[in-house]
C-alpha cells in the first residue's frame, strides 16, 4: 500500500521539480492525442451527421461497424496500422513507423468509430425543430446542418472529450507504432507502462496521476467552453 | 395558383393524416383551415412549405423554396439573441446585419419585443418565444406566409396585436397568408376564405358565408349568449337533427326548409337545407336511408341555442 502513498509525493516531486523530460512527455501526449481526436472530428463529426440525415442506403449497417468498432482493441489498431507502416507493408517507404506521426494515425483508428457513433447517437436525440426551422427560414442544405451542428454544440464537445479519454490514456497502438523512444515517441501511458516493467509502481502511479491531472484541465476548459455557450443561449 | 395539390395523401404509419382529392389556393387571397385538433391542418401546412413531402400525389408551389416560410405552433429559438433569431432567416437570403435588423424591427416594435432584443432566448414564456418565432416569419417578407395557430397561447395583450398584423400582412399586394387555427371568429375577422378540415379530408364551411342573420326570438333563431341583431353565426353540422315532422323537445330551434343537396363526405352525408339560409348536416348514409330523403322534399331542421357559434356581430 505504501507506494500508493509515495506515488502521490512522487507525482508532487514530478511536478514541482519540472523535468524536462516529464514536460516534454506531457507535452507528446497532449499534442498527439489532441491532433488525433481533432482529425477524428473532422472526419467523424460530418460523417455522423451522414449518417443522421443521409439519404443513402445501408446507414444503419454503417453505424452497427462504428458501433462495434468502438471495442476496437488498442493493440488490434496497433498491429493492423503497423502492418501498414512496417518496412514491408503497403505504407513501409513513408517511414512513419515509431514516429509520433504513427502514434497519431493509431489514436486517430480508435477515436474516430466514438466520434461517429456517440455523435450520430446525440443527433438521434436533437430537436427535430432545429432542422426543419432553418429550412423554413431558407438556409441551405449545409447552413441547416451548421445550424444544428452550433445548436448541439456542447453534445459534441462532450463526444470529442469521451473520444479524447479513449486515447490519452491508451498504450497498446502507442507502444506498437511509437515504441516508446525515450525524447521521441514516449507518451504518458507507454511511460507508465515501461516504468511498471522496471518495477517502478510508484512512478507508473505517479504519472498515472499526472495524466489525471491533464485530463482534470482539459475536461474544466471543454466544460467552461459548453458552459459558455449555454450562457449566450 | 399559388398553390396546387393533386390527389395528395399524407400517411403517418397506417394512419392516413391527410387525404386531399384537390385543392388551389389562390395568390393573394387568405385562406384559413379550420377543423377540429388532428384534423390535418398541422400535416398540410407542413406539406405547403416543403418541409415535408406527401406519401402520395402533388403539391406544386408557384415559387422558389425561400419565397415560402411556416411559423409553427410551438416554434423552435435558435441559441442565440432575440434579433438574432429574427434576422437569421433574412441573414440566410445574404442580408446584412444592419439591413435585417432594420426590416424586422417593425415587427418586433409591433409584437412588443424590440426592447428585449438582446436577451438569449432560453428564459423566454410560451407567449413571447411565438411572439418572437411571429416576427421571424413575418420579417422574412416571403410570398407565401403560413402560419399555425398564431393565436394559440398568445399573451392576452397581444392577441389583438398580432390579429391586426396578421390581417395587414395578408393585404399586402404580392402576399399570401395562409393560417390554421380552430378559431373561427378571428378568420371571419380576417376576411379569410375558410377551408375547413375534418379527419384529413375536406369538408363544407359549417358557416353561412356572407349572411348576416338577424339573431333573437321573432328574429331568426335563438342563440346562449345575450346577442340580439345582425351576425354572423356558425353552427356544426354534427349538432343538426333533421326530422320529416317538428320535434317537440329542449331545443328552441325548430325551422322548415327544403333539401338543397346531398352527397357523401367520408362516412356521412352532407344534407344542404335551404331555409330562407342555407345550412349544412352532417348525417349517416343509414338514417339518410332509412328517411328516403331526396333533394326537393321538405324537412324540419332542428338544433340547440348553444349549437350557433356567434362569430361576428353587427354589421
Amino acid at each position: 500500500m505504501d507506494f500508493i502513498l509515495e506515488s502521490f509525493a512522487g507525482a508532487w516531486t514530478l511536478l514541482a521539480g519540472r523535468d524536462p523530460e516529464l514536460l516534454a512527455i506531457v507535452r507528446l501526449s497532449v499534442l498527439v492525442s489532441g491532433s488525433a481526436v481533432m482529425a477524428s472530428g473532422l472526419a467523424g463529426l460530418p460523417l455522423a451527421f451522414a449518417l443522421v440525415y443521409g439519404r443513402m442506403p445501408g446507414r444503419g449497417a454503417l453505424r452497427i461497424v462504428f458501433d462495434t468498432l468502438m471495442s476496437l482493441p488498442s493493440v488490434a489498431a496497433g498491429l493492423l496500422l503497423y502492418s501498414l507502416l512496417c518496412r514491408k507493408g503497403l505504407l513501409g517507404g513513408w517511414g512513419l513507423l515509431y514516429t509520433p506521426w504513427a502514434m497519431g494515425a493509431g489514436q486517430f483508428v480508435l477515436a474516430t468509430p466514438i466520434a461517429v457513433s456517440m455523435a450520430a447517437a446525440y443527433l438521434d436525440g436533437a430537436d427535430p425543430r432545429i432542422l426543419r426551422t432553418a429550412a423554413t427560414l431558407g438556409s441551405t442544405r449545409l447552413g441547416a446542418m451548421l445550424a444544428v451542428a452550433r445548436e448541439t454544440r456542447a453534445g459534441l464537445a462532450c463526444v470529442l472529450l469521451a473520444a479524447f479519454g479513449r486515447v490519452f490514456a491508451e498504450v497498446g497502438a502507442s507502444m506498437i507504432l511509437g515504441g516508446n523512444i525515450r525524447h521521441h515517441t514516449r507518451n504518458i501511458p507507454t511511460a507508465m507502462a515501461a516504468k511498471i516493467s522496471d518495477g517502478e509502481f510508484s512512478s507508473a502511479l505517479a504519472l498515472g496521476l499526472i495524466l489525471l491531472a491533464v485530463a482534470f484541465s482539459l475536461s474544466l476548459a471543454g466544460r467552461r467552453l459548453g458552459a459558455g455557450g449555454r450562457r449566450a443561449l | 395558383m399559388l398553390f396546387e395539390l393533386k390527389a395528395v395523401r399524407k400517411r403517418f404509419g397506417a394512419k392516413l393524416a391527410l387525404d386531399l382529392p384537390e385543392l388551389k389556393l389562390e395568390e393573394g387571397k387568405p385562406v384559413v383551415f379550420y377543423g377540429p385538433n388532428g384534423s390535418g391542418k398541422t400535416t398540410l401546412l407542413s406539406l405547403l412549405a416543403g418541409l415535408d413531402e406527401p406519401t402520395e400525389g402533388t403539391v406544386r408551389f408557384a415559387g422558389g423554396r425561400r419565397d415560402v416560410t411556416l411559423v409553427e405552433q410551438d416554434p423552435y429559438l435558435f441559441s442565440t439573441t432575440l434579433l438574432g433569431n429574427v434576422v437569421l432567416g433574412l441573414r440566410y437570403r445574404g442580408i446584412s446585419e444592419r439591413e435585417a435588423a432594420a426590416a424586422a424591427k417593425p415587427y418586433l416594435e409591433r409584437l412588443g419585443l424590440w426592447d428585449m432584443r438582446g436577451r438569449g432566448c432560453a428564459g423566454f414564456s410560451a407567449g413571447e418565444r411565438r411572439r418572437a418565432a411571429l416576427a421571424r416569419g413575418m420579417a422574412l417578407g416571403t410570398k407565401a406566409l403560413l402560419l399555425d395557430e398564431p393565436m394559440a397561447n398568445l399573451d392576452r395583450a397581444f392577441v389583438a396585436a398580432t390579429e391586426k398584423l396578421i390581417a395587414e400582412e395578408a393585404a399586402k399586394p404580392g402576399r399570401t397568408v395562409l393560417m390554421a387555427t380552430h378559431d373561427l371568429a378571428a378568420a371571419v375577422r380576417l376576411g379569410a376564405e375558410v377551408v375547413y378540415l375534418s379527419d384529413g379530408r375536406l369538408s363544407p364551411v359549417p358557416l353561412w358565408g356572407g349572411v348576416r342573420q338577424a339573431l333573437g326570438p321573432g328574429f331568426g333563431f335563438f342563440v346562449s349568449t345575450g346577442v340580439l341583431g345582425p351576425a354572423t353565426v356558425s353552427i356544426d353540422p354534427r349538432d343538426v337533427l333533421l326530422s320529416l315532422k317538428p320535434i317537440d323537445s329542449s331545443a328552441l330551434n325548430c325551422v322548415l326548409g327544403r333539401i338543397a343537396s346531398a352527397s357523401t363526405m367520408g362516412l356521412e352525408v352532407d344534407v344542404v337545407v335551404d331555409a330562407g339560409w342555407r345550412l349544412h348536416a352532417f348525417i349517416t348514409p343509414k338514417s339518410f336511408g332509412r328517411m328516403g330523403l331526396k333533394p326537393g322534399d321538405e324537412v324540419y331542421v332542428t338544433f340547440k341555442a348553444t349549437a350557433v357559434r356567434v362569430l361576428e356581430e353587427g354589421q
